[in-house]
């Protein structure tokens, strides 16, 4: 019994060696190595959530490199001032990227929520992210797997800070960035 | 210049209304007269310790800088290599009020501790706020940094290793650590730094947009919003980053929790609005609108720590935004900056009354220290750290 039990567990950690290297992205970040030394702890060890935040998984995206990328092959979709609803107008370049990921399998999307620099930054990170999730979910509604969609809100980190308002509203997008990896 | 001379002339036919002169190029609102404020003479030596004493007094609300003639007369001497003896002395006799030798960990910082003992020999404040420090986002164009420094932009200290984009800094209760969110991963995540080891850990790290980390009052506790669970929510953690809890379940965007000084509730941002919401600190309670009338965005709470009845936040204005404040014991919230630009993220100081702001404008950003009494605002972050926003402050 005990032997069978052993082998058990020998076979269930290969399964996990073996899945985790299959596993699309772990990209660890490498240690900090800025002039000063410091380091980058790991995460702790112990229960992640309680049963009221069951639904949380541990991130296992890193860093996305620019060589990996394909942007602005896809028109973005645009919203309205503090808003996320997705506007009727836009919906085409959703079907857009949804056709774009059906024909083109290998590749993942990563929707990335932007606001334009008005506002203020910690609630402009929460309505990028409330705009990509808007976007994610008309694409699985047009038959795109979950997995093949990622989510980045980057709020009004970035957004151009001069102009018209014309030109604010360029900020208030998702943008569709291609995955080759 | 003549006109505001002129009004300098009317000022005593006017009564006590103070007369306020706007400098849109510097965000300052600068205080002409108020016959409520306390006069000071305030000297020193060396001569920048004295400068910086009197930079602190005139930035503070309740004392007005004069050459002569003063109720108080402040002289500050150091006189070890971190201890100021500070003097007090009333009116042109010179009485003796009090004196007392204040250490600190540096010459600089004793003298501000020293200023902090003056103010509470010489106005209804209980404490002073001067000695405290500041940690804020310096972006001089090559990136985003944390910085640490007093509150009069002395002794900066660059903290390393955060890079790239970064928001919200807040220190921990014991002036250790700062929990801050960092794309440095690629991801906004949840770090923390140990500013004596340096360092970083990553905290929370989940699927998600994960923002907002505050430490509770005990620091015990991490508050912060995720979105791993298809929305942005309000969690608390342990101080590990584990035994994360759900405490909201709606669908609006939320962000911002800050804890009450008791540590039993928060306040937080939160659609439709955005308003201010209140909710007990435990799983299964319901949050409660607290602002409503004041504003159609309400958004940074901070909960005053050294006086638990007042929450200070921004506002939307016209096309402006500017810090108000919510008081419970009136159950009113009011606009109290009149900044010519956009003053955000508000931050009480320890005598609960002044607070830092970021005043902002297209590609600007600087640090304001603001009266809510007599409205007088004072730049204090170095045009040299760039564009500096998002101020923690913390004091011992």
């Amino acid at each position: 019994m005990n032997l069978i039990s052993r082998k058990l567990c020998l076979a269930l950690i290969s399964a996990t060696v073996i899945f985790a290297g299959c596993t699309k992205k772990p990209r660890p970040v490498p240690p900090d190595t800025t002039p000063t030394g410091s380091a980058i702890e790991p995460a702790p060890l112990g229960n992640l959530a309680d049963q009221s935040a069951n639904g949380l998984q541990q991130r296992t995206d890193g860093v996305i490199e620019d060589a990996d990328t394909i942007r602005n092959l896809l028109q973005p979709v645009y919203f309205d001032f503090d808003r996320s609803a997705v506007k009727p107008d836009q919906k085409a370049n959703i079907i857009a990227a949804a056709d774009y990921l059906k024909k083109t399998p290998q590749y993942r999307m990563l929707l990335e929520g932007h606001c334009d620099w008005r506002g203020t930054a910690e609630y402009n990170l929460g309505l990028g992210d409330r705009r990509a999730q808007a976007v994610k979910r008309l694409l699985q509604s047009l038959g795109v797997s979950p997995d093949k969609l990622q989510i980045l809100s980057k709020g009004s980190l970035g957004a151009a800070e001069k102009g018209s308002d014309d030109q604010m509203s360029k900020d208030r997008r998702v943008d569709f960035v291609i995955l080759k990896k | 210049m003549r006109i505001r001379h002129l009004f300098l002339l009317l000022l005593p036919l006017a009564g006590a209304v103070p007369a306020l002169a706007d400098n849109s190029h510097t965000g300052v609102v600068s205080i002409d007269a108020d016959r409520n404020l306390t006069s000071v003479k305030v000297t020193g030596s060396p001569n920048e310790l004295g400068s910086l004493a009197q930079r602190a007094f005139g930035a503070h609300g309740a004392y007005r800088l004069a050459a002569a003639d003063a109720a108080y007369n402040l002289n500050f001497t150091l006189v070890g290599p971190a201890q100021v003896r500070v003097d007090i002395t009333r009116g042109s006799a010179g009485l003796p009020v009090f004196s007392e030798t204040v250490g600190g960990t540096s010459s600089r910082n004793a003298l501000l501790r020293a200023a902090d003992v003056a103010v509470t020999h010489t106005s209804k404040e209980r404490r002073g706020f001067f000695a405290g420090k500041l940690a804020f986002i310096s972006d001089r164009g090559a990136g985003m940094e944390i910085m640490t420094s007093d509150l009069f932009g002395g002794e900066v200290v660059d903290q390393p290793g955060v890079s790239r984009q970064i928001l919200s800094p807040r220190w921990s209760p014991d002036g250790r650590k700062l929990i801050f969110t960092s794309f440095r991963n690629g991801f906004p995540d949840i770090f923390v730094l140990d500013l004596a080891t340096r360092q970083l850990r990553l905290l929370v790290s989940v699927q998600g947009t994960n923002t907002g980390g505050r430490f509770s009052p005990d620091g015990g506790r991490i508050a912060m919003v995720l979105s791993g669970e298809g929305n942005s929510e309000i969690y608390v953690s342990n101080t590990e980053g584990r035994m994360i809890s759900r405490l909201t379940r709606n669908p609006a965007v939320k962000a911002s929790p800050c804890w009450s000084p008791d540590g039993t509730r928060l306040v937080f941002t939160s659609e439709p609005g955005p308003q201010l919401y209140i909710m007990p600190a435990a799983a299964g309670a319901f949050p409660q609108r607290l602002t409503s009338s004041i504003s159609r965005y309400c958004a940074e709470p901070d909960w005053c720590r050294w006086d638990p009845s007042k929450i200070a936040f921004t506002v939307a204005q016209g096309r402006g935004y500017q810090i108000a404040v919510y008081d419970f014991s009136t159950g009113r919230a009011e606009t109290v900056s009149q900044a010519p630009l956009d003053a955000i993220e508000p931050c009480w100081l320890a005598d609960g009354r002044h607070l830092i702001y970021t005043a902002r404008e297209a590609n600007q950003r600087r640090l304001i220290l603001f009266d809510t009494e007599t409205k007088r605002a004072t730049p204090v972050s170095p045009s040299a750290l760039g564009k500096c926003s998002q101020a923690s402050y913390w004091i011992q």
